[in-house]
């Protein structure tokens, strides 16, 4: 069972109370009972006291009548005649002025000579002389007697003449009358019991004893004897009893005094109602007290509770109620705080979600939703929308050359140029890097243009970052809306598209040309597929011989790669390498080119082909700085002289990062392999700057080449870069020969190695090593013949 | 009511000796002692003849004063058929009774009341009181010899009587009423006989005398009714 915090808490207040409060209540009660108790005790005690003395003094009072009526002289001497009908009239007549019930005359001896009751009859008095010789060792005296079966106070005086000559005695029963004037006095119960010596017994009592049962009762309690109080039944009603013996003759006698407990307690039973009342409102009231204390605590609690699950809701709105000026009202005063920095905190963080930290302009998700609206607008308005994807050139250049603190600085500014840029409707967001995208809006496609030529134009501005002034460039895609697009995404794909065409076509704008989608994901679809190419064996290397035209010696093949697509078939290296380049996936597969013409260059060896492998690097892998140790490697693996490997970068693969492949350039070098520039004279490379390159060749770009036979300016270029070479101790290879007469102004030109289809075109390494040994077997064969 | 045993052989006295002292004159000595041994006064002894008749009185008087608030004498004894007359000497008033079986007699003495007299015609212990002051208590005590005497301070008292037999009663007011009275024969032929009593005495309850502290005028008429 679930007991919530408010019933625990009243019951936990409740139970405190009660446990302070009944034990309180019951030792009063008790406490008070008993004190009760003890007063009836008391009051037994000292009413007993009463009763004594009572009976004591009425002895006394009874003695001094009796001795008053027995001095009277006509007593005397009616006594003196000894006439019995003058005695008895006298004895009565005594006896009835002091009220005598029992008036007797004896002899001194103690015969008794006359004796009457109360009314005057004779009586028989039984034996005196025992009580006269008590009364003469006292010469006067009082002490109660059973006489007749009955209990009397008892007054013995002599009747002197002056001296004695006989007795007096006067008894006072022991009745109901005594009992009531003695029980107004002690205020306690009285009986008086009595038995003679012939066992008849007799009782007086205050109490109503209507039945035999009570007479029985107290004559049991007065056989039991014992001063001490005792409880006693009587009916329904209780005693606390005492029995006070009373010295007597003839018999036995004695009064029980008793007290009523249920008398006592009745004061005690009123206090105990009122005080169960007082205990009763107190529950009530400490009960109320609780139910409101608890209720005070955890209303506040609860709607605490309300608020915190409202908080939780992402509710931040409603205030807490802080009613109290107590802890409950910090803790509310807390939730208020909290609830304000949670809102505020969260805002920061949608912020931050939706916008690009450095620039604080939207990101891409921001932008999204920014272009949806617009986009929305637009489609009602009837107006075009541009959205350009805009790229720095050669932005990572500047960050690694400079600090990124400087990168920073410059995208910052073009941020604050873009925005300059903007109209009303327009957006701007950076998706990161150097990229952002810009939306503006034209009624026309003409008027579009020019704004998107103006923006990009603000950008190549110059940049003032600290004392160096850096020149920009940045190149844009434009997708148009509706022209090229009615979804964002698809709107932003093709502008992404067009940023790379301008990109490659090394424009400022470029706007989306149809069909361009579906080769973009073309190219998509080959990265993805290239990933799986390496393992798949789907790559292989193509050797393509270089002739050596001094001795007409193929000392040297180029391994090409080729990549045979299992669907598209054969994959131009041009397209998967770049795509290679751009998707991270060129060192898999520079690694994969550089084992495999390692492997292929050392099991020629083995079979005593003596033939280099010249293999192609990537600017990628300049950039990297693990390729010379995965090179020595390798060479160490296969034991390859490194003097077979040469390696050719491109002019423009050396001059993107030129510090950078230099070093790398010059490890490699370390290595002992040789190596040469491909495609020399399509990149824009100083001359002083290929002086400071530890390369042994240079690859005349076939562009030249091919025309040179035909052409008289290509042919100029080749014979002046050749001289050049050879001026700076560089060795050169011509590709793309694919003429005789090509072949021949080449030699003429004194050029060191010429390749291209007129030699051979690539082939598989199987077909190479047959073409190779092929080629030396005739030479062999010539220099045989020669020397014969 | 007060009746004494004379008849009764007593067996509670001490018979101490018995001498006799000269021939020529007649008497019994008695000394009564009480058992501390102190002496007995107002021990009442009286001869009564066994062998004659007593002789009879003629008139005889005594007197019973009353002085002091006190009877005085306070034990006095007469022979049968003497009159006593009871004078008041104080300046109160007296109300003399006696209820006892001897003579049944009341009083009412006032001042100057000196006639009255009572003729004891019984022998026997005569007890008197006075019903107006409590304390007074007498005796007399009657006879029916005239040989008789009353111990005096010393305890003794000296009875003369002609020869012969005699019965020897002796009675004291405060004798204890449980042992029987002295009553034994006595021979008197010669000299004197010596008796010695002792006897047992319970305390006086009544003692005759007026508390000390009342203070009223008596004597007043002592002088004048001297007897």
């Amino acid at each position: 069972m679930r007991i919530d915090f408010r019933a625990r808490l009243a019951l936990l207040l409740l139970g405190l109370f009660v446990l302070v409060q009944v034990p309180t209540f019951l030792a009063f009660y008790y406490a008070t009972r008993q004190s009760a108790l003890d007063q009836a005790q008391l009051r037994l005690a000292s009413g007993t006291q009463v009763f004594d003395n009572q009976l004591a003094n009425r002895g006394k009072q009874l003695l001094d009548a009796v001795r008053v009526t027995t001095s009277d002289f006509s007593f005397k001497q009616a006594v003196a005649t000894g006439d019995i009908p003058t005695i008895h009239s006298v004895l009565y007549n005594q006896g009835h002025r002091i009220a005598a019930d029992l008036t007797v005359l004896t002899r001194l001896d103690g015969n008794v000579v006359a004796s009457l009751d109360a009314s005057g009859r004779t009586v028989p008095a039984g034996d005196w002389s025992g009580l006269v010789a008590g009364a003469d060792a006292s010469a006067s005296g009082t002490s109660v007697a059973v006489i007749g079966g009955r209990p009397y106070q008892l007054v013995i005086v002599p009747v002197r003449a002056p001296t004695p000559i006989a007795w007096v005695g006067m008894g006072f029963a022991l009745d109901d009358k005594l009992a009531s004037t003695l029980k107004e006095l002690t205020g306690l119960e009285v009986s008086f019991v009595a038995r003679d010596q012939h066992g008849q017994r007799w009782i007086a009592s205050t109490l109503p004893h209507d039945g035999g049962n009570v007479r029985d009762a107290l004559f049991g309690a007065a056989h039991a004897g014992g001063s001490s109080p005792g409880l006693l039944a009587l009916g329904e009603q209780h005693y606390f009893t005492r029995w006070q013996p009373l010295v007597s003759r003839g018999g036995m006698a004695g009064a029980l005094l008793q007290y009523s407990r249920d008398r006592a307690l009745s004061t005690y039973r009123t206090l105990g109602r009122e005080l169960m009342l007082i205990a009763l409102a107190s529950l009530l009231a400490s009960l109320g007290g609780v139910l409101w204390l608890s209720r005070n605590i955890t209303r506040p609690v609860s709607q605490l509770a309300d608020a915190a699950r409202r908080i939780g809701h992402g509710d931040y709105l409603g205030p807490v109620p802080v009613a109290h000026n107590d802890e409950l009202g910090q803790l509310a005063e807390a939730f208020n705080t909290m609830q304000r920095g949670i809102a505020r905190r969260e805002q920061q963080i949608a912020y931050a979600a939706f916008h690009d930290n450095l620039t604080s302009l939207p990101n891409r998700a921001r932008m999204q939703q920014l272009l949806a609206e617009a986009l929305n607008h637009a489609g009602r308005d009837g107006r075009l929308l541009g959205v350009l994807v805009l790229d720095l050139n050669r932005f990572k250049e500047i960050n690694d050359s400079m600090g990124h603190a400087i990168g920073d600085l410059v995208l910052v500014e073009v941020a604050r140029r873009l925005r300059d840029g903007l109209s009303e409707g327009d957006a701007l967001a950076r998706f990161g890097g150097d990229e952002f995208v810009v939306l503006i809006g034209a009624a026309d496609r003409t008027l579009l243009d020019q704004r998107a030529e103006h923006l990009l134009a603000d950008i190549s501005r110059p940049v003032q970052a600290g004392s160096v002034e850096l020149f920009l460039e940045a190149s844009a895609g434009m997708a148009v809306f509706p022209e090229h697009g009615e979804e964002v995404d698809e709107l932003l794909r093709r502008a992404d598209i067009a940023m790379y065409d301008a990109k490659e076509a090394r424009q400022r704008l470029q706007a989306y040309r149809s069909g361009r989608d579906a080769e973009h994901l073309h190219r998509l679809s080959l990265v993805n597929d290239l990933r799986h190419a390496v393992p798949n064996g789907e790559l292989a290397l193509f050797y393509q011989p270089k002739l050596q035209l001094e001795n007409r010696h193929v000392a040297q093949v180029e391994a090409l790669l080729r990549w045979q697509h299992p669907r598209h078939g054969r994959v131009p290296p041009d397209e998967f390498i770049t795509l290679a380049e751009h998707s991270g996936l060129i060192r898999p597969l520079t690694e994969w080119v550089l084992h495999e013409a390692i492997r292929q260059c050392a099991e020629w060896a083995e079979n005593g082909l003596d033939v280099g492998v010249a293999l192609n690097l990537s600017a990628m892998d300049l950039a990297s700085g693990e390729l010379p140790d995965l090179l020595a490697r390798h060479l160490a693996h296969y034991r390859l002289d490194p003097g077979r490997l040469v390696l050719e970068i491109t002019e423009t693969a050396v001059m993107r990062d030129a510090l950078r492949s230099l070093e790398v350039l010059n490890r490699l070098k370390a290595c002992g392999v040789r190596l040469a520039i491909d495609d020399f004279g399509t990149g824009y490379s100083s001359l002083s700057h290929l002086k400071r390159l530890p390369v042994d060749e240079l690859k005349i770009d076939k562009s030249f080449v091919i025309g040179m036979d035909e052409d008289e300016d290509d042919a100029v270029i080749v014979r002046s870069t050749i001289e050049l070479a050879h001026n700076m101790g560089l060795k050169v290879v011509a590709e793309g020969v694919e003429t005789e007469r090509t072949l021949q102004l080449l030699q003429h030109y004194r050029c060191d190695s010429a390749q291209g289809y007129l030699i051979s075109r690539p082939m598989v390494a199987a077909e190479a090593t047959g073409w190779l040994t092929e080629a030396a077997r005739r030479r062999a064969a010539e220099t045989t013949m020669a020397s014969a | 009511m007060h009746l004494l045993p004379l008849s009764r052989l007593a067996l509670g006295f001490v018979l101490i000796s018995a001498c006799v002292d000269g021939a020529t004159a007649t008497a019994v000595r008695v000394q009564v002692r009480d058992t501390q041994g102190a002496p007995v006064a107002d021990a009442v002894v009286s001869l009564l003849p066994l062998d004659r008749a007593a002789p009879p009185v003629h008139a005889a008087q005594a007197t019973m004063d009353q002085r002091n608030l006190s009877f005085v004498p306070q034990v006095l004894v007469v022979q049968t058929g003497t009159e006593v007359r009871f004078p008041n000497s104080d300046n109160v008033r007296h109300h003399v009774y006696s209820f006892s079986p001897a003579k049944r007699f009341e009083l009412k003495l006032y001042a100057g009341n000196h006639t009255s007299s009572v003729l004891f015609d019984r022998p026997g212990v005569v007890t008197l009181g006075c019903n107006i002051h409590d304390w007074m208590l007498g005796y007399v005590v009657v006879v029916d010899t005239p040989w008789f005497a009353k111990t005096g301070a010393d305890g003794t008292a000296t009875v003369e009587a002609p020869s012969g037999h005699y019965t020897l009663k002796l009675w004291h007011p405060r004798q204890d009423t449980n042992t029987p009275s002295v009553s034994e024969p006595v021979t008197l032929g010669s000299g004197t006989v010596q008796r010695q009593y002792v006897l047992k005495l319970h305390p006086a309850e009544l003692t005759n005398k007026p508390p000390p502290n009342l203070e009223i005028g008596l004597g007043d008429r002592v002088q004048p009714h001297a007897h």
